[in-house]
């Protein structure tokens, strides 16, 4: 592929010749110098835009896709808007009933707050396992990796959430093998004590991604740390403390940023396994599914948007915070 | 070929375009062509790339200009109408308004049919999105809980307008019109009719050695009935679903009160009534007649449970018979309501309703279209009772020719019920589907105890109002 700066020089010429070919007229009424420096303005304004057109797919994709979009939710947010009917400016009003009369509204904070704060560290510690004890040059690594790196990949899709109900129902693997052991076990996903658990669960069994990562860094670690401590009769608990943890921060810090996200917009799982209700008893409403429920059963879409831009900041303030709270405790190696 | 392409292309363009961007392009190229004719291949190629480029973006926005530009317009060059019509159901039901709108094409030449159908998961949030956008379907399916939000933002269109251009409302019952109209305008048509229904899986009743209600029951019977069930099966089986999530069989206790579930300004019933409703159950859980919550909760869907042979009796839209029948190898028996006599609560109810979209730009074929499936004897040859009993009655014999035993056992009810029923009530107020969720969700509060019967219904009036106003 040709680059297009190699195409400046040769081709200038060619350019001048054919328009003064195709356009004698115009050519006519102008000095053949400024003819020369036009073309080659030309050329390079063609030149410093050809990598924006290179990015157009993509640049129009996220203008058109997304930005437009998160702007125009934006201005819904501050409005009364129920798809069918043009929206009326109500000022603060989404954002202020958020607060103070919606109930539900606070029943899914706290129902997506538990989850995420649940699910997410133990997802990361369970990675974290898994990534060192795969790390101690076991035969087979590749094979290992990828069977504990697919969960990741179909965690979040709606096979594998129908999957979970099929197993934490009344009748689930999971009760089959309970009444091996003489227990008999309740509905899972059906009662509103276990049925978050189920969720929580599902998260964490999809902790292979984050496990990815942690083994590349753990190779990164390099081997005179460990020596050296070997030397100095450190033992196993004191080299994680000491050496493993600390090299690792930048990593936990970055996963538990990515992992934090994702587990607040967590929609699928909560709408498959409880049949869109977010029951039994709220126990299951996602932020995100009652913002769902809000739009599109109450058609509300005005208050979805403001929740929708609630969550927006929340991620966004617990991010920062993260980050703030990250020069206390990640290391970097400089 | 590197020629040849993007020559073609611009030609193309250039001839039916007038965007400005084709035209702004089009130089650059042409010029390209020139080039390629005095042999410098060379630079040409590279121009080509460079051509290619803005090309490429230029055709991209192209493109989506022309599709901005056709979207509106339906009317293909030859004076032909085309008209979009959407439904949602299951696979049967697709073949079934498929083949009769094959039939619709070839009795109005001149008109084609636009089918757009999928599942009920999503249909809404579909529909909705194109009503936002200004590009709603000319004809749809609607169900009742949102024909009143529909209606009163005024995206439907006055049906009584369209019968001068082709619709016909000759046999309709004017009660069930009046329940259509809403602003004095009559904004659906009942694209088939049910009605609420129990059913009972005689395998279970048979095992516990007890015989199946007939029509006359009580909710008393039912108690008895189930709790004898559940003792006489084995233990994960219980004699009847737990229905106290459910608002269809609330609004059925409600009307056999005297009383109604929603009204055309709110909640049409008394705290005593709903309390009396959710007390009877947590009678039912206690004895072990119904389903225990948690599994209630695992199957949304009432007559779920009992396909899963979890519970042996339950509710259920008569018109859903054959569906559940043909998922479960027990036989199935149907009958009223309980509780039916002396004041009945069922009522002969919208299945979903069809409507023609305000904006439509062809309001006499859209309306040719409704007429055709709603009153024509040979349309309902084929699509039969698949969407509930025709509103209809002359064309009721048409579908119901060739229905099976079982389909045969549901219209039985639904007769009975257009005998004696209840009047149906109005389509409820905009906030209905917020009301509906949270009479399910309180009584699940309820049936895991974490609250009162007293507070439940205290919250879910308060609350319930408050979505209503």
């Amino acid at each position: 592929m040709t680059l297009p700066q190699t195409s400046n020089d040769v081709s200038a010429p060619a350019d001048t010749r054919g328009r003064s070919e195709s356009r004698p007229g115009r050519g006519a009424a102008q000095a053949p110098r400024s003819r020369g420096t036009r073309s080659l303005r030309r050329r390079m304004m063609l030149d410093r835009a050809a990598p924006y057109l290179f990015l157009a797919p993509w640049l129009i994709g996220f203008v058109v896709i997304t930005f437009g979009p998160m702007l125009v939710s934006l201005y819904l947010s501050f409005t009364d808007y129920s798809l069918l009917s043009p929206p009326e400016w109500v000022g603060l009003e989404n954002y202020e009933r958020m607060f103070t009369a919606d109930p539900k509204y606070l029943e899914s904070v706290r129902v997506t707050a538990i989850y995420v704060f649940v699910s997410v560290p133990l997802q990361l510690a369970f990675a974290l396992i898994v990534a060192m004890a795969l790390n101690r040059g076991i035969k087979g690594l590749p094979i290992y990796r990828s069977i504990y790196y697919i969960p990741s990949l179909i965690g979040g899709s709606v096979a594998i959430a129908i999957l979970w109900r099929q197993m934490f129902g009344q009748s689930g693997l999971i009760n089959q093998v309970l009444a091996l052991v003489g227990i008999e076990g309740q509905s899972w996903i059906g009662h509103p004590d276990t049925a978050l658990g189920t969720l929580i669960v599902l998260n964490v069994w999809t902790f292979g991604s984050p496990m990815v990562i942690f083994l590349a860094a753990l190779r990164q670690i390099p081997v005179y740390l460990y020596e050296a401590a070997a030397v100095d009769g450190v033992t196993a608990w004191g080299r994680f403390r000491h050496i493993t943890f600390p090299m690792l921060t930048p990593i936990v810090l970055f996963n538990m940023i990515l992992q934090l996200i994702g587990a607040m917009q967590a929609f699928t799982p909560a709408y498959v396994v409880s049949g869109g209700t977010g029951g039994p008893a709220n126990s299951t409403l996602f932020y995100t599914l009652y913002l769902y429920q809000r739009g599109f059963t109450g058609l509300e879409m005005g208050y979805a948007s403001a929740m929708a831009w609630a969550l927006l900041l929340v991620i966004a303030a617990i991010t920062g915070i993260n980050f703030w709270l990250s020069k206390y405790w990640v290391h970097y190696d400089d | 070929m590197q020629r040849g392409r993007p020559g073609r292309f611009v030609q193309g363009r250039v001839t039916d375009g007038s965007s400005p961007v084709t035209e702004l392009v089009s130089p650059q190229i042409n010029q390209s062509a020139q080039q390629f004719s005095t042999k410098r291949w060379e630079i040409t190629v590279v121009q080509n790339r460079i051509g290619r480029a803005v090309l490429a973006a230029a055709a991209a926005v192209a493109v989506s200009i022309a599709m901005v530009g056709c979207a509106p317009a339906s009317e293909s060059e030859q004076g032909e109408v085309e008209l979009r019509f959407s439904w949602w159901g299951t696979d049967s039901r697709h073949e079934l308004t498929n083949e009769a709108l094959d039939l619709f094409e070839e009795k109005n030449p001149g008109i084609t049919v636009v089918r757009d159908f999928g599942g009920f998961d999503g249909y809404i949030d579909k529909l909705l999105t194109q009503a936002a956008g200004n590009n709603s379907p000319d004809v749809f399916q609607l169900y009742e809980e949102v024909l009143r939000e529909f209606a009163s933002r005024g995206q439907l269109y006055d049906l009584n307008e369209a019968t001068s251009q082709g619709l016909s409302l000759d046999g309709w019952d004017q009660g069930l019109l009046d329940t259509s109209t809403i602003d004095g305008s009559l904004s659906a048509l009942q694209f088939g009719l049910t009605t609420q229904a129990f059913i009972f899986n005689t395998e279970l009743f048979d095992q516990a050695g007890v015989s199946i209600p007939t029509e006359g029951w009580s909710w008393d019977d039912l108690a008895t009935a189930a709790k004898k069930v559940s003792d006489g099966t084995d233990s994960g089986t219980f004699g009847v679903t737990d229905l106290s999530t459910g608002y269809q069989v609330f609004e059925v206790w409600a009307n056999q009160n005297g009383e109604s579930y929603l009204t055309d300004d709110g909640l049409g019933f008394s705290a005593g009534t709903l309390e009396d409703f959710w007390n009877y159950w947590a009678d039912l859980r206690a004895s072990g007649a119904a389903t225990p919550g948690s599994l209630t909760s695992e199957y949304p869907t009432p007559f779920d449970a009992i396909i899963a042979s979890k519970a042996a009796s339950g509710f259920i839209f008569a018109n859903q018979m054959a569906a559940v029948q043909s998922s479960i190898e027990a036989e199935i028996a149907v009958d009223r309501m309980p509780g039916e006599s002396p004041e009945a609560g069922s009522y002969l109810r919208t299945a979903m309703n069809i409507a023609i979209g305000s904006k439509t730009e062809h309001p006499k074929e859209a309306a040719m279209l409704v007429d055709f499936l709603l009153n024509d004897p040979e349309a309902y040859a084929i699509l039969g009772i698949d969407r509930g009993v025709p509103a209809n009655p002359a064309v009721g014999d048409a579908a119901t020719a060739n229905v099976d035993d079982i389909t045969a056992k549901g219209l039985t009810v639904i007769d009975g019920v257009r005998e004696d029923g209840a009047a149906p009530p109005v389509p409820p107020k905009p906030g209905a589907g917020n009301v509906n969720a949270l009479f399910a969700e309180l009584a699940q509060e309820v049936q895991f105890d974490r609250m009162s019967i007293k507070d439940a219904v205290a919250s879910f009036i308060e609350r319930a109002e408050q979505e209503l106003s």
